[in-house]
């Protein structure tokens, strides 16, 4: 019981790393998760995804806090705060992984963790940053141009990378 | 003319020589056959009309299959109509339009959808009504037809022959008054023909007029549901039917007069004979006493048809004014308003009266004041002059009562005016009623200030007047700002409305920033401990500690063996753990965050976190709720890390002890080889 409490708090894309944030990011996040679309308030806050997370984060075999990063990746992502061609790039540098398992690892989010709620992801994400990425998986690159992050949203080192270990 | 009718009669009936005399007989040979072709075609009207208005004939209204088969129709199509019905009532709902507010369309629908189906049953007895009655008035002049024909025949109609041939010795010419008389006996005539006509169509035409209205019976129903087309269809429907139905007895009472003085009209003559110094013009077979009687039946039967009419329209206002009750009787008690307005009024009430007069002659704020008023009058000595208390008391009393009642019939006028300034006219400029019952409408509409309700307050009484009371107590406090309501819990002084101020106040978060003192101090308010506590509890949701301290201070926090708990931190904690989280949630931001700071309530409240309940908060409460209780969660998940690093440690103590275990043959073969090498 104790132990589904603390992995749904740790890999629920809400709640995972809440602590670790910045208060004012937190704030911040808590105003827009109430405006956002209803299917990504609840894919947010429920247990499916988090236990989806989980075993991601088992097959790719990430710690604790790794998947702790990952799950804060996927709500930034799916609060329209980050950019979903920069996740790859994201991934790999938060969680200190090589390009290739960070790609495989975005792959695997888009196409099985946001299947159910990809259109509205594709809509907020054209809201917010104006454009998406190739019809296929992600193609960008860490060297992709700064702009496509919210950069005020989120606490970012430069570039379109976001520091999520230097944060306190 | 004369020429051609005065020759035939000379040549026929042997003229005498006198050439007046055969104008005379000239004459009242026309007459003759001019009154004996109307009288037949009387006598024909006379004879018809009886054989309609018989119940026989009446039976045919309410007997008829191809009516019946109709009325079904219309029935089951106007049932279609109750759908619209209650899609423009929750329009009429939505958009807070009063005429088709639920509550006020609900009775007339429930009327309406229940009677719709009964509306040819209802329709047939009151048409049976009206024909029992016509039934009764008809048995009394049962052979009218005969009666009225034979009484206006020729013969009976004007002075015989023989009492021609005396009488008119006195007369100087008797050319003139048979002309006379003749041109009177066909007007007179005449006339009866029109009445005897219009009674038997209207009779008639009442067959298929009373079956069309009850073929459209379910439209009248249906109608009656709406407002805008009640009085097109309903109150019509009432107006024609009533109309109708009691046409006939009315008008049959009036023709049984007629008819009774046509059937005495012999006796009264025979009466009349045996008095003496009658002359004969005015005695009986009298010209001027014979034409009195059919004038009388005349006038009986021509406003008797007037009558009928009006007398039906009378009826159908009074079936109006019945249905009028009817509905006022479905609001209060019928389900629907019942379940939904009534069934929560009526719990308000039986609560306010509870808490007024007590349960079981036990408890009860008017027990309290009766109290209070008996201990006063103790402490403060003997009634005023010439008057015991208790007089003083009722007089006042009756007058009170009777300026509510005018007050109040006043303002049931009052509420039909929908010009506001015409309304503050009368509020501000009126007698003192008019004053009353304006500001009392102003009041309900919420277009009093503070200054007027509190200056009306005062016009009825104030605090000794049990008027000034209602007024207060009617007040909607809730819909004031906090100020208002803080200036009216001020300056009234009646307890009651104190203490309903006092409430709303609780609710409406009004006391957030109120110390446990000054809790302590409303509470003293309520004399019972329930109501104290009650008040508290509505206080609590935003001054969580404070109520829960002053509760504490009046001693009204007991634990489950019924020991009053003295210590704050553990009331605290117990009222904490006793409450759901939903409960908690609903606390104020402020009362929230205290419990939060509060390491022991922050972790009972911590506690009834689990999976479920967490991942349910983001969509119960809003960011900045979310954000305080973050704090819960980010100590729970603390806690639950140190569980699981403890746990780990303890499992990895456990298995370096039977690595070690497992290790000991090993290290023991060693350290014997190691001596058996030094040896």
């Amino acid at each position: 019981m104790a132990d589904e409490l603390l992995q749904y708090i740790n890999t629920s894309p809400f709640y995972a790393g809440f602590d670790l944030e910045e208060k004012e990011i937190r704030k911040r996040f808590l105003r827009n998760y109430l405006i956002l679309p209803p299917k990504l308030r609840e894919f947010l806050i429920s247990e499916a995804t988090a236990t989806k997370i989980a075993a991601l984060s088992q097959t790719f075999r990430l710690s604790v806090n790794q998947t702790i990063l990952l799950a804060m990746i996927i709500r930034y992502t799916v609060s329209g705060n980050l950019f979903i061609g920069d996740m790859p790039a994201q991934i790999s540098s938060s969680l200190e992984i090589d390009q290739n398992t960070a790609l495989e690892i975005a792959r695997a989010i888009t196409s099985q963790l946001f299947a159910p709620v990809i259109e509205d992801i594709k809509k907020l994400q054209l809201q917010k940053f104006g454009k998406l990425p190739g019809s296929s998986a992600p193609q960008s690159s860490p060297q992709r141009p700064p702009q496509h992050i919210a950069g005020e949203d989120l606490p970012e080192t430069g570039g379109n990378i976001i520091d999520l270990r230097n944060k306190s | 003319m004369l020429a051609v009718l005065v020759f035939p009669y000379q040549a026929k009936a042997a003229c005498p020589l006198n050439p007046g005399d055969c104008v005379t007989g000239a004459l009242q040979e026309i007459n003759k056959i001019l009154l004996e072709g109307v009288g037949y075609v009387i006598a024909w009207a006379a004879k018809t009309l009886e054989a309609v208005v018989r119940p026989e004939t009446q039976a045919i209204i309410t007997n008829t299959f191809v009516v019946r088969e109709s009325w079904r129709i219309v029935r089951d199509f106007m049932n279609m109509f109750f759908i619209l019905f209650l899609i423009i009532m929750a329009f009429g709902t939505i958009f807070d339009i009063d005429k088709y507010h639920w509550r006020n369309l609900l009775p007339y629908l429930l009327i309406a959808a229940l009677l719709i189906n009964f509306s040819m049953v209802i329709g047939e007895y009151i048409i049976k009504i009206g024909n029992g009655l016509a039934a009764v008035f008809l048995r009394q002049i049962s052979g009218f037809g005969n009666d009225m024909a034979n009484g206006f025949a020729l013969g009976e109609t004007f002075p015989n022959q023989e009492f021609s041939v005396q009488g008119l010795a006195m007369i100087a010419n008797n050319s003139a008054r048979v002309i006379i008389t003749a041109l009177f006996s066909i007007v007179f005539l005449i006339i009866a023909l029109f009445a005897f006509i219009a009674a038997l169509l209207f009779a008639v035409i009442r067959i298929p007029i009373l079956w069309l209205l009850l073929i459209v019976s379910p439209i009248a129903w249906a109608g009656y549901v709406l407002p805008n087309i009640r009085a097109k269809t309903w109150s019509k429907w009432w107006n024609a039917l009533i109309s109708w139905s009691f046409f006939l007895p009315v008008y049959l009472f009036f023709l049984m007069f007629a008819v009774m003085f046509i059937r005495r009209k012999s006796e009264i003559e025979a009466s009349i004979s045996n008095v003496q110094g009658v002359s004969l013009f005015t005695g009986p077979g009298g010209a001027l006493s014979d034409l009195l009687f059919y004038i009388l039946t005349l006038i009986f039967m021509i406003f008797g048809l007037k009558a009928a009419y009006s007398v039906g329209s009378f009826a159908a206002e009074g079936a109006g004014k019945l249905m009028g009750k009817l509905e006022s009787g479905v609001r209060k008690y019928a389900p629907g308003a019942a379940y939904v307005r009534g069934a929560w009024e009526g719990l308000k009430a039986r609560g306010e009266e509870i808490k007024e007069k007590g349960i079981l002659g036990f408890g009860g704020a008017q027990r309290a004041r009766e109290a209070e008023a008996r201990m006063k009058g103790w402490v403060a000595g003997l009634p005023g002059p010439g008057q015991a208390p208790a007089a003083r008391e009722v007089a006042k009393g009756t007058i009170e009562k009777q300026l509510m009642e005018k007050v109040n019939k006043l303002k049931s006028q009052f509420e039909m005016i929908s010009d506001l300034g015409k309304l503050r006219r009368l509020a501000f400029t009126g007698s003192k009623d008019q004053q009353l019952a304006a500001r009392e409408v102003l009041r309900d509409r919420g277009e009093l200030s503070i200054d007027e309700l509190l200056a009306t307050y005062q016009l009825y009484g104030g605090r000794s007047s049990l008027a000034a009371q209602n007024f207060a107590k009617n007040i909607d406090f809730a819909r004031m700002s906090s100020e208002e309501r803080s200036r009216l819990f001020n300056e009234i002084e009646d307890p009651e409305i104190k203490r309903k101020i006092i409430n709303i106040r609780a609710e409406k978060g009004d006391l957030r920033s109120a110390t446990a003192e000054e809790l302590q101090r409303y509470a003293t308010l309520f004399t019972r401990e329930g109501d104290k506590i009650e008040f508290l509890n509505k206080a609590q949701k935003f001054a969580f500690e404070e109520a829960l301290r002053a509760q504490v201070n009046l001693g009204l926090i007991k634990d489950s063996a019924g020991n009053v708990i003295t210590d704050l931190s553990k009331a605290l904690a117990d009222k904490v753990r006793k409450m759901r989280l939903d409960d908690i949630l609903e606390l104020s931001k402020g009362s929230l965050r205290g419990l939060i700071q509060n390491p022991e309530t922050s972790r009972i409240i911590g506690a009834r976190l689990n999976k479920e309940t967490i991942a349910s908060l983001p969509g119960k409460v809003d960011s900045e709720v979310m954000e305080i209780l973050e704090e819960v969660i980010s100590r729970r998940k603390r806690e639950l890390e140190t569980e699981e690093t403890e746990r780990q440690q303890r499992e990895a103590a456990v298995q370096g002890e039977a690595q070690a275990r497992a290790m000991q043959p090993l290290v023991d073969a060693i350290r014997e080889l190691t001596e058996r090498i030094r040896r």
